[in-house]
């Protein structure tokens, strides 16, 4: 078992582990219980009722959520040509195109998102090896390969985020920060959980939405309930 | 997980499995264990689906991928070792092709057209697939579990050919493991191991999330790893919770209640059965006898307990007494290409000392042991066997020794001398090769019978020393306890690897550790070597500061058997001595200066009586040549002559030899005394 500090124990002793809370009973039991000196992060876990070795179970996807995720999000871009201005003026971070995939080979990393046009992916396909492990590769179907660069740099800024299983059929997503409104943490939640349900895959067998957790950085867990969210 | 159901088996009149049914989870491990050739290997052959079972059936969970490791497997691939990895991952490797071609076409493909979506479908499908089956990580996954099995990095590129049996086994393994199969089925698999690759493998499966089945004679292995015991034994199956430690205990219980049962029964049927005999023809009595009839047949028998299945019962024969100094290597060094395994090595065995040669893989235990057994070529050295010292050698890759073509009688009679040929089937007998089992062709033999039948050629050696290079490999848990003991009373000298360290820890009297070229001997067992190795480390951890420098070996030192730092070691472990006073010093130093005189004039004498057998051994030779000789055979009284000269000479041999061992004798009381 893992050791806890003073400050956790006692907030832990405010929540109930065996309790089903609704969205909105959990965000405003979380900032009781949240406890440090810095701006903490909000995530949702949701454990799903899929395989997560079987390929045709897979979860995956992006969603805006209407409120962002609270962090600004870097946005590297590879285009050439007039994409380079229009990625330029929606606000991408860095741009180029084999000058940028060559400083990326050299150790550069300082983003947490690429986009690249159709055009350039022969480019950024040799960076699987060091996008891959990083989930940073652009994906056409999370629309990070796409010649729409300037919504697609707006969409990421504006918090669009991206889900998918790990390998024990969980989706871990930052919903927000604790600076957040309790009105804003329940909206982005929702919509992620929405987004989760319509992406069910046809070969899911039984319960879905097995559980949800909402946390802070450092806070205990709180366990939503699936029924009061129209999860089940 | 798997569930086998119901699952029988026979060859011919022979039952190998009958209605075998247990079930291994997922994350579950589980062993198979039983005496050699009762069927363990043909059941993992029926949950891999490589044979069929007469009735019942293997259920598992659709989509199920299953790795198997059977026990013994040539690996024919000219690629490298790292290549033949890397093949596990073909998918992967495909799927990564795949998409540097998708990710040309999407670069000229017109971004609005269905073929862009099918194109985009497709990538973001392999982008998953890649990421899911963590394919950045290959390269440092094959990495990690070939440095775990002992391969050197600078093994990875070399073809798979140029390893021995062993090591294709090892790269088997680590294929294997790197697929990462739900269920992973493995026949012995630390045979081929040493006891860090052991330990490592082992750490490996605990993390292993599928479920395992695994066949193991390796006992302190399955004690720390199962959680289920599977035993086969005459066809029956039994399955028992726990390591294989307490699943003996069970079983023991197990067996216990069966034969209590039994008993009861048996007395119930005779009561009943009495009975009926005495009141049969009573009129009077004919409803009770009839209702006790009725109950007799309606009862449903108790099996018998399983007799214990025999373990080899052998003795080594006594052996031929020979020299004090057995073995004396001097110098040894061996390379194989620009790899020196042994430089400078030193090497001594005195009469009745059981050494086991340790070290990590690839260290040159077995060279050493082949190069000790004369088989293979030297670069620089000298390797000496003491007077009357006839070695056998037990190969760790017996692929050469055995001819499959022959039965193991007429494999036993090819090897054996032709004073027990007629014991023959009595000698087989005892290594459990009863009835038509001595007919059996070599080439059907289990990993394990084979082992025997080996062992059994050697037992008819007049060998006074044994190099034993894993002997306990494939042999079945009761077979190494009596290998053991008969070990442990076995006269003659033996130099053995093994990995097992119970087998270790029983046997031997001195350990030599073999690594980086040199050869470092401990006292005592393998347990005394490991307190001894954490000693040696604590004490260099503890010098790092301001103690003396860390000793290190001349290279100039011919020797690096010699057991310095160890012995002093060994020293500070056993008590300190009283004080002498004076007097006693004196006494004592007068008494040891006579010893050393007087052994120094027994040396002296030794060898010239050495000499002398061995003058005495070529004129025998002679003799009986000339005596062969068509030409004397003919002349009766040049014959006779002869004859009465190869007696004579017989008669001085014999004297010589009765006085040279008594020489021995003498030196050694000495020399222990002395020491």
């Amino acid at each position: 078992m893992p050791k806890h500090g003073k400050k956790y124990l006692e907030k832990a002793k405010l929540t109930d582990k065996t309790k089903l809370h609704n969205v909105e009973e959990a965000v405003s039991l979380l900032r009781q219980i949240t406890f440090a000196k810095f701006t903490e992060t909000v995530s949702l876990d949701v454990r799903l009722g899929v395989d997560p070795r079987n390929a045709e179970q897979q979860v995956r996807g992006t969603v805006s959520l209407p409120h962002g995720t609270g962090k600004s999000v870097r946005v590297a871009v590879f285009a050439k040509g007039e994409k380079v201005r229009e990625a330029e003026e929606a606000g991408a971070d860095v741009v180029g195109g084999d000058d940028l995939a060559e400083k990326i080979q050299g150790g550069f990393l300082d983003f947490d998102a690429a986009i690249a046009t159709p055009d350039m992916m022969r480019v950024v396909g040799k960076l699987g090896k060091v996008l891959g492990p990083r989930g940073m590769m652009p994906n056409p179907k999370a629309g990070t390969v796409t010649m729409n660069v300037k919504d697609a740099v707006g969409a990421l800024k504006a918090g669009r985020v991206e889900y998918r299983l790990d390998r024990y059929g969980i989706v871990h997503v930052r919903v927000g920060t604790m600076a957040f409104e309790d009105g804003q943490l329940v909206e982005n939640v929702k919509a992620l959980l929405n987004a989760l349900i319509k992406a069910r895959p046809a070969a899911a067998k039984g319960k879905y939405v097995r559980s949800i957790a909402l946390s802070s950085t450092m806070s205990p867990g709180l366990r939503l309930d699936p029924a009061a969210v129209g999860a089940e | 997980m798997f569930d086998v159901q119901g699952v029988s088996l026979a060859y011919g009149e022979r039952t190998i499995l009958r209605n075998a049914s247990f079930k291994v989870e997922d994350g579950e491990r589980a062993a198979i264990i039983g005496p050699n050739g009762t069927g363990k290997t043909t059941l993992l052959r029926i949950v891999a689906g490589l044979l069929q079972p007469e009735s019942g059936r293997v259920a598992l969970p659709k989509n199920t991928e299953v790795g198997y490791l059977p026990q013994d497997l040539e690996l024919h691939s000219e690629k490298t070792v790292l290549e033949e990895c890397r093949l596990v991952f073909a998918e992967l490797l495909e799927h990564e092709r795949e998409m540097r071609s998708l990710e040309e076409k999407m670069s000229h493909v017109p971004h609005d057209s269905p073929e862009f979506e099918n194109i985009a479908d497709r990538y973001a499908f392999l982008l998953h697939e890649t990421h899911r089956r963590d394919m950045y990580s290959m390269d440092s996954t094959i990495g990690r579990v070939l440095d775990g099995l002992g391969f050197k990095p600078a093994d990875q590129d070399r073809p798979c050919s140029q390893f021995s049996g062993g090591w294709q086994m090892r790269i088997l393994l680590a294929k294997i493991l790197l697929q990462n199969p739900d269920v992973l089925l493995l026949d012995e698999p630390t045979n081929h191991l040493d006891i860090e690759s052991i330990q490592w493998l082992g750490d490996w499966l605990r993390q292993h999330e599928g479920s395992v089945l695994m066949v193991s004679h390796e006992r302190s292995f399955m004690d720390a790893l199962v959680s289920k015991v599977i035993e086969v034994e005459r066809g029956e199956v039994a399955v028992y919770r726990g390591n294989y430690t307490q699943s003996l205990e069970k079983r023991a219980e197990r067996r216990e209640m069966q034969r209590r049962t039994f008993e009861n029964q048996q007395r119930e049927i005779a009561h009943k059965q009495k009975f009926i005999d005495r009141f049969r023809y009573q009129a009077s009595k004919a409803a009770l006898v009839q209702s006790r009839v009725k109950q007799l047949e309606k009862i449903e028998k108790v099996a018998p307990p399983v007799e214990e299945q025999g373990t080899i019962s052998f003795r080594f024969p006594p052996a031929p007494r020979g020299s004090r100094e057995v073995l004396q290597a001097e110098g040894i060094t061996k390379r194989y290409g620009s790899n020196t395994v042994l430089e400078n090595v030193g090497f001594e065995l005195h009469r009745g000392e059981k050494v086991a040669l340790v070290g990590v893989n690839g260290a040159g235990k077995t060279t050493l042991m082949r190069i000790l057994a004369g088989q293979d070529p030297l670069h620089q050295g000298t390797v000496n066997y003491g007077a009357n010292i006839g070695h056998a050698y037990f190969a760790q890759y017996d692929r050469d020794d055995l001819h499959p073509d022959n039965t193991v009688l007429s494999e036993f009679l090819s090897a054996a001398p032709l004073s027990v040929s007629d014991r023959a089937r009595g000698i087989l007998g005892a290594f459990l090769f009863t009835g038509d089992d001595v007919e059996k062709k070599i080439a059907v033999l289990s990993g394990g019978e084979r082992t025997r039948l080996r062992l059994a050629k050697m037992l008819c050696g007049n060998a006074n020393l044994l190099l034993l290079d894993e002997p306990t490999n494939h042999l079945d848990i009761g077979s190494r306890l009596t290998l053991e003991e008969a070990l442990r009373q076995y006269e003659g000298s033996c130099v053995l690897v093994s990995h097992d360290r119970y087998f270790l820890d029983n046997v031997v009297t001195r350990v030599v550790e073999v690594g980086g070229g040199r050869a470092v001997s401990y006292p005592g067992n393998y347990s005394d070597y490991l307190r001894l190795k954490a000693l040696q480390e604590e004490r260099a951890a503890a010098g790092n500061g301001s103690t003396a420098p860390e000793r290190k070996p001349s290279p100039a030192q011919p020797r690096t058997d010699g057991p310095v730092d160890a012995e002093a070691l060994a020293a500070q472990l056993s008590s300190v001595p009283k004080k002498e006073t004076h007097a006693e010093r004196r006494a004592r130093q007068d008494r040891e200066k006579q010893q050393r005189n007087r052994l120094r004039k027994l040396e002296k004498e030794i060898a010239e009586h050495e000499d002398m057998l061995y003058d005495y051994e070529h004129a025998i030779t002679e003799l009986e040549n000339r005596m062969a000789d068509p030409a004397a055979a003919q002349d009766f009284k040049k014959l006779a002559k002869l004859n009465a000269k190869l007696e004579e000479v017989h008669r001085r041999k014999e004297a010589t030899e009765t006085a040279w061992l008594e020489k021995q004798e003498e030196a050694e009381t000495l020399e222990s005394a002395l020491s």
